[in-house]
């Protein structure tokens, strides 16, 4: 009863920060909250009319939402990219952001799920999914795998982050023994998460673009580019905006991630190309409307090469010596980097599965302003949650929240070198 | 937090190790034949395929001449009405008649029976009945008759089980001319609404002299 | 058909709480349909469904499609016939591409006219290539068939070894025992994982609401066929389980004009389908796939 008790006081302690601050911050907030309006205009017109309100068809069956969902969970997953140097090898640089990066995560995972949710044709029927109550197909079916593994990473980021801090708000130091098979977990459960949403794509015979066994690696690389190259961006402001010390060495140690992670996904998309190319059997065809363009219909083909020209302009940028050492460069870079990721892995990779279809007939992809404005919604929703999260969570961090009872509190001992 | 500097070391690896682990079960688990598809295998084994045509019934024709009034034939062609032995075109009377069927090698009495033409006639010389026509074709398209025979060729009508009716071979071709005409086909789908229209076009593997192709616009 | 039994009678009991309380909830709202509304929410799996629960479903069902339509729908729930699996075979030299099993299909199966679905697609294919990449869907010509032209119908071929069915992350899709695999519209969430996985396009969601010409209404329905659909789950062909369950033949093979189609049980050695697989050099599309399709092609 008084644990609960004090988790309550710290609940809405945290609310209180969280909700309370500058007015530039209160004006942030409110701007946030004004950008999901539009989106859920766009869903109920959705509702009502059902998504033939998007630019899906028969043939292109998912897009922009599913686009966005996978690019999200890569972002959720490399979370763990802190995660391991943190608690894995203690490096206490790390270890002052952690709880950044798991916020990030949640916001990513709670975005990913809206993503899928506003995708179902059914979504009141999404208690169907509840094992025991509903009828989950799990394990046969990736869908359900994927479920799974996404609603447990988003519980693990909100579970081990508020443990963790309530502990500090209290002042409590008694060591957790508990922690380090918690994180073990995590870790498993981050790469898992995104080889899953890997396999649900690549388990589909039908569409040979996805059907490859390097989807699931190609995943793990793009998204531990994107996803630090976002993480260092969200760092940038929350050290400029929110006053909160992020040492130098994590911007230097993201920045290496990014630029090794982006080679490694350069050279096997270059392995994947030479294989659909070089022989372009009839499991090209789709890597081959992507690029070249499929008998006139080559929507897409500006868009990847604008994405493959941004992933390498970010690599040399990162690994050029005569401009990484410059934070202005690494910031441009990261920047393209995430958005080159989010073309190649929505877009590039959804989108062109389905071109051409199964029986050989080309239908391309538009988004439609329904799919384009609740998608912005969406991102919206979770740059909300984001700041939310992150702005108790600096709170604690720094001391300034603290609990009325906690003892004298000690000299920090992180994050100290700007 | 106390565990081996060495062990935590592991931590990366055995996830990954796990994982694939996890996902060759997995994949194994998912992909094994279930016992149906084996079980049909077995049933579909040669041994025990059926040689003898299935019993069937050929659908009447005759109803369906007579509503055409061109049945019974003998109300014309009568005592009053000699048969002509001698090969010639086609009389006035049957004028509707456009004789392809052959290329110009046979003529009314190579099918029809000269002395009772409410009969088909055979190669021998064997009465066949119009509502047996198959075994008129048949003398010539044996292939054809073997398939219709056992269900290859051919229409079955009303039920999949049970007695098997079968469509009579007039049903679908003239007789006289006896290949299936090109017609209009019904429309294409369309597309779902909301898109614009998007038709593919390519160059034909093998060209062939086309009359017009009226598809390029809808 | 297996079944949850384990949890089941737990799983019966929260849901029958959950709606006990809300049906408590709704008389005191005094809301007319509401609890009309609960029932439909609530719905059962139709393989959990009891017998008695299936029959109340149907006499919802029919009564909202007299309400919706205006029409008398019957909803059957004839069950796989023993010892029967469906198969089909088709002769591509004798279909000219005319399109009849695809007027016929759409009237049979009440499939929406607009938005229009169709479970057929008749490909217009080159002569001397079985590229399906180099087929033509949306074929208009005066007449067919066009000269160097055949043409190949593609619709579900009701694999042994569904990717669909695999794909399904609720369950709301499944091969019964005759072979068919069915969709429990009441039970999809719509989301599209099947349509992903399927090699021969033969899924068709619901993106918008169907519409049904009120005259043209198949009221001889199926609760797993061809009763009208709601918006937003998946539909595709059933070999017309509720005419074959029946002994009837499928619509499609019944509009066939040139008899191209044979429709029979797969584990009678007697049955023409058999023959034809025996007898006939045949071949089924994208077998490299392994998905054992119960849909044969063959030529003369």
């Amino acid at each position: 009863m008084d644990s609960l008790k004090a988790t309550l006081s710290f609940l809405s302690a945290a609310t209180r920060v969280a909700l309370s601050g500058s007015w530039r911050y209160r004006a942030w907030l409110v701007v946030c909250a004004l950008a999901c309006l539009p989106g859920m205009w766009a869903y109920w017109g959705q509702l009502q009319h059902g998504l033939v309100v998007t630019g899906m068809s028969d043939q292109v069956s998912w897009g922009a939402y599913i686009a966005n969902f996978t690019y999200l969970v890569g972002v959720a997953a490399a979370a763990v990219m802190l995660v391991i140097p943190s608690y894995v090898f203690h490096n206490e640089h790390t270890k002052s952001v952690v709880l950044l990066a798991e916020a990030l995560a949640v916001a990513a995972c709670m975005m990913a799920m809206l993503f899928v949710f506003v995708d179902l044709g059914h979504p009141e029927r999404g208690w169907h999914l509840i094992p025991m109550l509903g009828r989950l197909n799990w394990p046969t079916s990736l869908m359900a795998w994927d479920v799974i593994v996404l609603s447990g990473y988003l519980l693990f980021n909100l579970v081990v982050p508020f443990v963790l801090l309530r502990r500090r708000w209290r002042g409590d130091e008694s060591p957790m023994p508990w922690l380090g098979a918690a994180i073990g977990v995590g870790i498993v459960w981050a790469i898992a998460l995104h080889t899953v949403t890997a396999f649900l794509f690549s388990a589909n015979a039908a569409r040979p673009f996805w059907h490859t066994a390097l989807l699931g690696p190609r995943f793990l690389t793009s998204a531990f580019a994107s996803g630090p190259a976002l993480l260092l961006l969200a760092f940038r402001v929350v050290k400029d905006v929110g006053g909160f010390p992020v040492p130098r060495q994590v911007f230097r140690f993201l920045a290496v991630v990014v630029a090794v992670a982006l080679q490694v996904n350069l050279v096997m998309l270059g392995a994947e190309l030479f294989t659909e190319f070089y022989a372009p059997t009839e499991h090209g065809a789709s890597a081959s409307y992507l690029f070249l363009g499929h008998e006139g219909h080559a929507r897409l083909v500006p868009w990847i090469y604008t994405a493959a020209g941004m992933q390498l302009a970010a690599m040399v940028l990162l690994i050029a010596p005569a401009w990484n050492d410059r934070l202005r460069n690494i910031l441009l870079a990261c920047a393209l980097c995430v958005v080159g990721v989010w073309i190649e892995k929505g877009l590039g990779l959804i989108v062109p599965g389905f071109i051409p279809t199964p029986i050989g007939e080309v239908l391309e992809y538009v988004p439609t302003w329904t799919e384009t404005v609740l998608s912005f919604s969406i991102w919206a929703f979770g740059v909300l949650v984001f700041t939310l999260l992150a702005k108790p969570a600096i709170a604690i961090q720094l001391g300034t929240l603290r609990s009325p009872s906690a003892p004298v509190p000690a000299p920090p001992a992180d994050g100290e070198t700007p | 937090m106390n565990v081996p500097r060495r062990l935590r070391l592991l931590v990366p690896q055995l996830s990954a190790v796990a994982i694939v682990a996890g996902a060759v079960a997995f994949a194994f688990k998912v992909t094994s034949p279930t016992s149906q598809v084996e079980a049909e295998r077995e049933a579909a084994s040669p041994a025990v395929v059926a040689r003898k045509p299935l019993p069937f019934t050929v659908q009447a024709r005759l109803p369906q001449l007579e509503e055409h009034g061109t049945f019974p034939c003998k109300e014309c062609h009568d005592e009053s009405l000699p048969t002509d032995p001698k090969e010639r075109a086609m009389p006035e009377d049957h004028g509707d008649i456009d004789l392809k069927h052959g290329g110009g090698r046979f003529w009314c009495l190579t099918c029809h029976d000269a002395d009772n033409r409410d009969v088909l006639r055979g190669l021998k010389g064997q009465p066949i009945a119009f509502d047996e026509q198959f075994l008129l074709c048949g003398q010539c398209h044996f292939r054809r008759q073997r398939d219709f025979l056992f269900g290859a060729h051919g229409k079955r009508i009303g039920s999949w089980q049970g007695e098997r009716v079968l469509a009579p071979c007039t049903s679908c071709h003239d007789a006289h001319d006896p290949s299936i005409k090109p017609r209009k086909p019904y429309r294409a789908d369309r597309l779902r609404e909301g898109l614009r229209t998007e038709r593919r076009t390519h160059a034909p593997l093998i060209e062939t002299p086309s009359q017009g192709s009226p598809d390029e616009q809808r | 058909m297996s079944s949850g039994d384990g949890p089941r009678v737990s799983r019966r009991g929260v849901l029958k709480v959950l709606g006990a309380a809300c049906g408590t909830a709704a008389a005191t709202a005094c809301a007319p349909g509401y609890s009309e509304w609960l029932q439909r929410f609530f719905q059962e799996h139709y393989q959990r469904m009891t017998p008695e629960e299936v029959k109340d479903a149907l006499a919802r069902m029919e009564r909202e499609y007299q309400q919706q339509l205006g029409v008398e729908v019957r909803v059957k729930d004839s069950k796989p016939i023993p010892g029967v699996r469906f198969g089909y075979a088709l002769n591509i030299s004798k279909c000219k591409g005319y399109r009849e099993c695809v007027r016929a299909c759409i009237e049979e199966n009440n499939l929406s006219r607009d938005p229009e679905l169709a479970y057929i697609r008749v490909l217009e294919m080159d002569n001397g290539t079985l590229d399906l990449e180099r087929s033509d869907h949306y074929y208009e010509h005066e007449t067919v068939p066009q000269p160097g032209k055949f043409y190949l119908p593609v619709s579900c071929m009701q694999c042994d070894n569904a990717p669909c069915v695999k794909a399904c992350p609720v369950k709301a899709t499944w091969a019964e025992p005759d072979g068919v695999v069915v969709v429990d519209y009441d039970w999809c969430i719509g989301c599209r994982a099947c349509q992903a996985a399927c090699p021969y396009g033969a899924r068709h969601f619901n993106w918008g609401t169907p519409t049904l010409p009120p005259k043209g209404i198949q009221t001889d329905t199926h609760v797993l066929g061809n009763r009208p659909r709601p918006r937003g789950v998946v539909e595709k062909c059933t070999f017309c389980l509720h005419r074959t369950r029946e002994g009837r033949l499928p619509a499609c093979h019944e509009a066939c004009p040139t008899g191209a189609r044979v429709f029979g049980n797969l584990l009678d050695p007697a049955s023409e389908i058999r023959w034809v697989l025996e007898h006939k050099t045949v071949f089924r599309l994208k077998e490299g796939l392994k998905t054992e399709p119960k849909f044969w092609y063959y030529s003369d």
